[in-house]
């Protein structure tokens, strides 16, 4: 048969499948009825079956870059991404999650690093007599200014109004959010990640211990704003960081594959750590977003901060070491 | 290419930037991937189109905002924490590989063996982002200065060098993100030309007549002859005729044609009994031919040559230079 007599037979094939990828894009797989969905699949199929025989049907080569094309695009709607998979994700965050956080020596290392960073910024903070300078050292002159003037108002009171308190933890949320996320990505470059996660947490540090010197005026309202939330972004951050020094170092210390594939199994092997900063970071923001700037009393405050960090150390050690034991175990789930 | 067992390693074409992809129903095409270019200006569309979500949502957290006084923004503050990170990964994962700024230029994330992404290589490749962003630059650096508040003490200027030198150093052109979540980004759009190009000229026909009955210009033959006709609308007459002549000039010889016969001619003759049809009839007007011509809106069904309808059949004499000869067959 002649490459004429073909493509007559064959051109408007092509041409509706065509036309059908432009409608799959569009419209779900439910409207579309089972009427057009079978014409799609039966003309997907035999278009692969015309680009397989391109050859020995001799096809110009304009025509079989067409079917290459259309095939492609037939594929690429016809093979679909997988929507979030609610029940394993769940599985994976309760009983996969606390175990391998717990047995991670990344995240323990992160979490000394940056806790004693924390408490030994405070502490040089803190102390006036040895250390007077430390704190406008680290924070900078105009930070501190601005940090003092936020805090001079008790949190939530009539003068300021909700508004611009709310307006502000906004901000912050947001920031810190970012220092997370910036702990993490700056973590895949190593050097970048450990300078910032000490920066920050020396900055964090430093801002908490002169807020807790005896004659700095503002001291109740700063605790007052930051205890609640506290736990739950501290931790966030420390998660963060440890699975950006993960994705950095598994380039580094590649364990005999090669390095692309060392990143790629470390990037699956920090998903749940991941996982779980972003959903540490979106509690931290809500209690930040509406419980701290409230004037809810400081005793309400506290009570979340304790119960939260209660939570969380249930939650790495408790869960954590039953999963370990294999005392609880999930549906064994593949996660997608 | 061969597809070699282990992965796909051997099946990128450095060359024409494509991918071999070998499908579930056991055939191999090819994908071209993205290149960094194609992807910043989808990604821009996608900046644009999140920043006037954010902006819409903020006008209307200020309305909402007088009624609830100050709740408002604590809500648009989570709200625009959600849209900025989960921009990426709800679109990617409910419209199949695509944002909305992907979709408008025709372009696909998938995973480096072609399948579709899941929504964990979504989630992946859209936080590791920032990462392709570095080195941010404060803007003071450019010695700009915005002001003192605090959101433009801590803003910076992603320069996104990391992504382009990581895309620079692999064929196909992920960024960290993708190397992390194994995906790629590939072009996937519609090519409008396919079909066979029109050479139903009067005199091309006669020419195809004069050619012997039992000869058939083979596969290889056949390719050149579909290359040459695709690029001759492009091509001034005497490059033509040059090029032609290549090929024109041993065929002539081996099938005893006149010598005198234009080479482009002689070509669409060649191309005619390849791909069109073996009649020996000369002008075969009622043959199922009209069919074949595809009706694109760019010209394709036009005759290739409808100015010179009354084109010579042979060479006149040779008011023309001698093309070059090259013996390349």
């Amino acid at each position: 048969m002649k490459v004429a007599d073909l493509l007559a037979q064959r051109q408007h094939h092509w041409q509706e499948l065509d036309n059908l990828c432009d409608t799959v894009n569009w419209k779900s797989a439910k409207k579309m009825g089972a009427e057009q969905l079978s014409n799609f699949a039966a003309l997907y199929r035999s278009a692969c079956a015309d680009l397989a025989l391109a050859d020995s049907y001799n096809l110009p080569p304009d025509t079989v870059e067409y079917l290459h094309r259309l095939v492609g695009r037939a594929h690429s709607r016809l093979y679909r991404t997988r929507r979030f998979q609610i029940t394993a994700w769940i599985t994976v965050l309760t009983f996969d999650a606390p175990r391998q956080i717990l047995l991670d020596r990344y995240f323990w290392f992160m979490f000394i690093f940056f806790y004693g960073t924390f408490l030994l910024s405070a502490f040089l903070a803190f102390e006036s007599t040895y250390f007077p300078d430390y704190h406008t050292q680290i924070v900078g002159e105009e930070t501190l200014l601005s940090l003092e003037a936020m805090y001079t108002d008790p949190i939530g009171s009539a003068e300021s109004g909700i508004g611009v308190k709310s307006n502000m933890a906004g901000f912050y949320i947001n920031h810190n959010t970012g220092i997370g996320l910036v702990c993490f990505v700056t973590g895949i470059l190593i050097i970048p990640g450990i300078v910032t996660t000490l920066f920050n947490a020396a900055f964090l540090g430093a801002i908490f211990g002169y807020m807790a010197r005896p004659d700095v005026p503002m001291t109740d309202n700063f605790f007052e704003f930051v205890t609640a939330h506290g736990p739950f972004e501290l931790t966030a951050i420390v998660l963060a960081a440890a699975g950006g020094l993960r994705l950095g170092l598994s380039w580094v210390n590649t364990n005999g594959l090669t390095r692309k594939a060392s990143l790629q199994k470390a990037g699956r092997r920090c998903i749940p750590v991941i996982g779980l900063s972003i959903l540490f970071f979106f509690f931290a923001a809500i209690i930040e977003g509406f419980i701290s700037p409230s004037d809810l009393p400081y005793s309400f405050k506290a009570t979340v901060a304790i119960s939260s960090a209660v939570f969380i150390a249930f939650y790495i050690l408790v869960l954590g070491l039953l999963s370990a034991l294999g005392l609880v175990k999930g549906e064994q789930y593949a996660i997608r | 290419m061969t597809q070699d067992i282990r992965g796909i390693r051997d099946a990128i074409d450095p060359i024409d930037g494509t991918i071999s992809i070998v499908t579930p129903e056991n055939i191999t095409f090819d994908y071209h991937v993205a290149g960094p270019f194609q992807r910043a200006f989808a990604f821009l569309i996608d900046i644009g189109i999140r920043t006037a979500i954010l902006f819409g949502l903020y006008i209307l957290t200020l309305i909402i905002d007088h009624q609830l006084g100050g709740i408002g923004h604590a809500i648009f503050q989570v709200i625009q924490l959600i849209v900025i990170w989960m921009y990426g990964i709800l679109f990617e994962i409910y419209m199949n590989g695509q944002t909305p700024g992907k979709r408008m230029l025709g372009l696909r994330s998938v995973t480096v063996d072609g399948k579709p992404m899941n929504a964990m290589q979504a989630v992946l490749r859209n936080m590791l982002r920032m990462a392709d962003t570095f080195p941010l630059v404060a803007p003071a650096a450019f010695g700009v200065n915005w002001g003192n508040l605090p959101v433009f003490q801590l803003s910076f200027i992603p320069t996104f060098m990391v992504g382009l030198l990581v895309m620079s150093l692999n064929k196909r052109f992920q960024r960290l993100g993708d190397l992390v979540a194994g995906t790629m980004v590939i072009v996937d759009q519609k090519q409008p030309t396919q079909g066979l190009h029109d050479v139903r000229h009067p005199t091309v026909l006669h020419i195809a007549s004069l050619l012997p009955a039992n000869f058939k210009p083979d596969q290889g033959m056949s390719q050149a002859l579909a290359h040459f006709i695709d690029q001759r609308n492009r091509l001034a007459q005497q490059r033509r005729d040059e090029i032609a002549n290549h090929l024109a000039e041993p065929l002539c010889k081996q099938l005893k044609l006149d010598p005198n016969i234009n080479p482009d001619l002689l070509l669409q003759a060649l191309y005619y009994r390849a791909f069109v049809s073996d009649a020996q009839d000369e002008i075969p007007l009622t043959s199922p031919l009209a069919a074949i011509v595809p009706t694109s809106p760019l010209g394709y069904a036009q005759s290739p040559y409808p100015q010179n309808a009354t084109q010579p059949l042979a060479r006149q004499a040779p008011p023309r230079k001698t093309p070059p000869r090259g013996n390349i067959l």
